[in-house]
């Protein structure tokens, strides 16, 4: 029978035992004697929320699929785990088998936001690992980042032996039969580093120097070794339709952040926001056949037990067969009591339709992304939604029985004034109005209920904005203040609502995100100083991070607020994604102007990642 | 509440053993509801947007606690192939998690949760062969008043009202059945506190559930699988 790595007294002390146990549901257990490399997959925040993620879903699947690996989970111990574990020196375990991470071949750590940084290191640490990459000998697993944060891994480049960027489908066998090679031949990390970092997709941060100009920006990439590549290419899955796709999905017991099927319709976006980095990253855009994703959908509904499916994309309103598979959906998870929890679409006819067929009207809402109030700001970020559509969108819903509609703005965009900020509230009075002149009285049953957010832009790198100063923490404020009193002055204030995020967090974001090398030591002093789920509100503890950047002599503003020239050279523009700096120059400059770009499956805007030879639309 | 459809509830015993006893009773009720949907059984569905299984279960067991002998019942649509229903389940269950039998219950019976009245606990100690007097004399005794504290509230129950039997299995075992009806639950932990108190030396290892009763009209305790048809 299965074990557990913490005894009875300790999994009856922590919250949510069930956390640490494993043994969920299509969890794959293989016998040690059968397998070459051990693999633990890590989500360095907690379990509900990793487990709510489906790229590792995906890469545990792929990986258990081959006979030769055995591919384990492990998440972020929560803080009263964490201080039992240090207190009792337990080592960080895998939910699988319950071993050690530290005798396996393998620590794969996803990094989806900049925010779980220090919970990397609360895992190496926990796990018994040395948290610098130096430190390492060859009786330590190799740490392998991977996911959005790896497209600018410099400030965490010195925790991490391997990044692997782009698609893990595609590189992870190659990597693995070499390392089984080495181990054939006698095995020395270093020289498995070093062959690894011939292969596309593989950078290997120790293998590579950076060189810096006297004001710190970036001078050269330079190889440390003859034979060792300064530029590293992104990974592409070309074929979505064979592509490994995890039907039969681990189910958590406790209630993941997700508790539903995740269906990826596609992957890439053919919009260009200018201040999306997803939107450039996954270029170029690949479709799954509607035939694929029915299956696929059966087979998860069928394997899973799950009571909603939710479809995937960036833009889902995009996908060529969104009617058919929707309209197939509708009727096969009615047949199977699902739920479908539809992605944002575009307002028309046939979503509204959609929507009151499989929600409730009276209790769900609209949801718009105008990201911007003004025109003259959404030509600025290329978001392709009009004043008009918005309205209209409004308009139909109202009469179709809505009366909630949630309004999505981003604030301290580049080249925004106190007009286009204002201009936020007079749009939600205009829906508020709309409601009004749309329906008669005696039709109105409630109070139209418009909900306005905002969220602090912060520049990303491979975006068109990536030359962009963020805003100072003064600038947020202020911008979140006027959006707050102009909201007030509006006639219908009553009926609107307006959420706006916190700032400090955005700025320590901000710096991580166009972050370089310097900063690993930032990140370590103020891990040490007890930094830790800092994506978390009640844990952030933004002095520790002021004491840790003023302990380095580091200003934040570096990364921040300051103005970066055309020709600097970025800390990740070592990295080739397919979208050239050339096309996010051209971008940049045209969102200076106030030019739209358009939607590249109606013309291509020569962005460079057609090179992949992937995805039909490139090529139209 | 009387069942109203003919002959269409199944009664599901289930064990519980190994990591999984540290999953709470609201995660076990959303594991069997996923299992049953894996299943493809046909089972009955509430009406609405979001429909749901007609799903009760008996009892709560607390975190941490085994079971042997633990149910729920389900209302069906149409009834499953009864005679593989037990192996059809299990294939949807995980290591610790496993279906013991299914009753097809008899039309008027009431469902799990309101008709409980006693539970059977199995507890195993270190050496019980020198306190077999003590306990002897502990559950002879017409009154038992123990003050006890659970979630930070002091409780004061007579125990020998709600303790109703107790067999000596061997040195290591005993068994006993206590009150679990809504009213007077009498929590496991509960008996082997006050054993110790008063004066017990054997050291309670662990206990489990064994099983769960409802009353028959003579008030004699039947085991709530007894309430129809069995399948194993």
């Amino acid at each position: 029978m299965r074990k557990t790595a913490l005894s009875h007294d300790i999994l009856m002390t922590v919250d949510k035992p069930a956390r640490y146990i494993g043994g969920e549901f299509n969890s794959v257990n293989k016998n040690k004697e059968d397998i070459d490399i051990r693999f633990c997959m890590c989500f360095p925040d907690v379990y509900e929320i990793g487990m709510s993620h489906l790229g590792i879903q995906i890469l545990y699947a792929m990986f258990n699929s081959f006979e030769d690996t055995w591919c384990e989970r492990v998440y972020s111990p929560w803080p009263d785990l964490d201080k039992i574990m240090r207190d009792n020196n337990i080592p960080l375990f895998a939910l699988e088998s319950q071993d050690p991470i530290k005798d396996f071949d393998f620590l794969g750590i996803t990094l989806q936001y900049e925010m779980c940084y220090t919970n990397i290191l609360q895992v190496l640490e926990l796990s018994q690992i040395p948290i610098w990459s130096k430190d390492r000998s060859n009786d330590d697993p190799i740490v392998i980042g991977g996911g959005p944060c790896a497209y600018n891994p410099e400030p965490i480049a010195d925790f991490f032996d391997i990044f692997y960027i782009g698609e893990g489908e595609v590189s992870y066998r190659a990597l693995l039969d070499l390392y089984k090679e080495c181990k054939k031949e006698g095995y020395s990390r270093e020289d498995f580093l070093f062959r690894a970092s011939k292969k596309d997709g593989i950078y290997v941060p120790s293998l590579i120097e950076v060189k810096y100009n006297d004001d710190f920006t970036i001078k050269e990439f330079t190889a440390k070794k003859e034979g060792v590549s300064v530029t590293v290419k992104k990974e592409v899955e070309t074929n979505l339709n064979d592509s490994y796709y995890p039907v039969k999905p681990i189910i958590p017991f406790i209630k993941a952040t997700q508790d539903r099927i995740t269906l990826e319709i596609m992957r890439g976006c053919p919009r260009g926001c200018r201040f999306c980095q997803a939107g450039q990253l996954y270029r170029p855009i690949r479709t799954r056949d509607v035939e694929v994703l029915k299956d696929f959908a059966r087979q998860m509904i069928e394997n899973s037990g799950y009571e909603e499916i939710n479809l995937s994309s960036l833009s889902s309103s995009d996908y060529p067969e969104l009617k058919e598979l929707i309209l197939y959906l509708i009727d096969y998870c009615n047949e199977k009591k699902v739920n479908i929890s539809l992605p944002s679409l575009r307002i028309d006819a046939f979503s509204l339709d959609v929507m009151g067929k499989v929600q409730d009207i009276k209790k769900s809402s609209l949801t718009f992304a105008p990201e911007a109030g003004s025109q003259r700001m959404r030509n600025v970020i290329n978001k392709g939604l009009t004043e008009e559509q918005i309205l209209e969108g409004s308009r139909l819903a109202f009469l179709g029985g809505w009366n909630k509609v949630k309004l999505y703005f981003m604030l301290g965009l580049p080249f925004e004034t106190d007009e286009d900020v204002v201009a936020i509230a007079e749009l939600c009075e205009k829906v508020a109005k709309e409601y009004y002149e749309t329906l008669p009285k005696e039709q109105r049953k409630q109070r139209v209920s418009i909900t306005a957010s905002t969220s602090f832009f912060i520049p990303k790198p491979f975006t068109p904005f990536q030359w962009a100063s963020q805003f100072s923490l003064e600038d947020f404020r202020d911008k979140a203040y006027l959006t707050r009193t102009s909201i007030m002055a509006q006639l219908n204030q009553r009926s609107i609502k307006y959420n706006w995020h916190d700032t400090d967090v955005s700025v320590l974001e901000g710096v991580f995100a166009r972050g370089d090398r310097r900063l690993s030591k930032v990140i370590y002093d103020a891990y040490k100083n007890g930094a830790i789920y800092d994506a978390w509100n009640d844990y952030f503890k933004y002095d520790i991070w002021l004491k840790a950047f003023d302990d380095n002599n580091i200003d934040m503003k570096f990364y921040t607020v300051r103005k970066r020239e055309l020709d600097e050279i970025f800390p990740w523009d070592f990295i080739d994604i397919g979208v050239t700096k050339e096309y996010l120059k051209r971008e940049w400059i045209k969102a200076s102007e106030e030019k739209t770009t358009e939607n590249c499956m109606i013309k291509c805007n020569g962005c460079g990642a057609n090179k992949y030879g992937a995805g039909k639309f490139c090529f139209r | 509440m009387t069942v109203k459809a003919k002959n269409m509830v199944i009664r599901f015993k289930f064990k519980k053993f190994g990591p999984v006893i540290y999953i709470g009773h609201l995660d076990i009720m959303r594991f069997f509801q996923k299992a049953i949907r894996r299943s493809g059984i046909d089972a009955a569905y509430t009406e609405g947007f979001s429909p749901h299984l007609k799903l009760s279960f008996a009892q709560p067991l607390s975190v941490g606690v085994e079971t042997d002998g633990d149910y729920f019942d389900l209302e069906m649509n149409s009834l499953p192939d009864m005679e593989n229903i037990v192996k059809d389940m299990n294939a949807q269950c995980v290591e610790g998690i496993e279906i013991v039998n299914a009753t097809l219950l008899d039309d008027d019976t009431v469902n799990g949760m309101s008709s409980v009245k006693a539970a059977d606990y199995l507890y195993y100690f270190d050496d019980l062969s020198n306190d077999l007097k003590l306990i002897e004399a502990f559950f002879s005794q017409e009154t038992f008043i123990f003050e006890y504290v659970r979630k930070d509230k002091v409780k004061t129950k007579d125990l020998m009202e709600d303790i109703y039997e107790y067999r000596i299995i061997n040195d290591k075992e005993m068994l006993v059945k206590v009150n679990a009806s809504s009213a007077g639950n009498l929590k496991a932990d509960v008996v082997t506190e006050a054993l110790e108190k008063y004066g017990m030396k054997a050291k309670c290892i662990k206990f489990k559930r064994h099983d769960l009763y409802t009353a028959d009209d003579e008030g004699a305790f039947v085991s709530l699988r007894d309430k129809g048809k069995v399948y194993d």
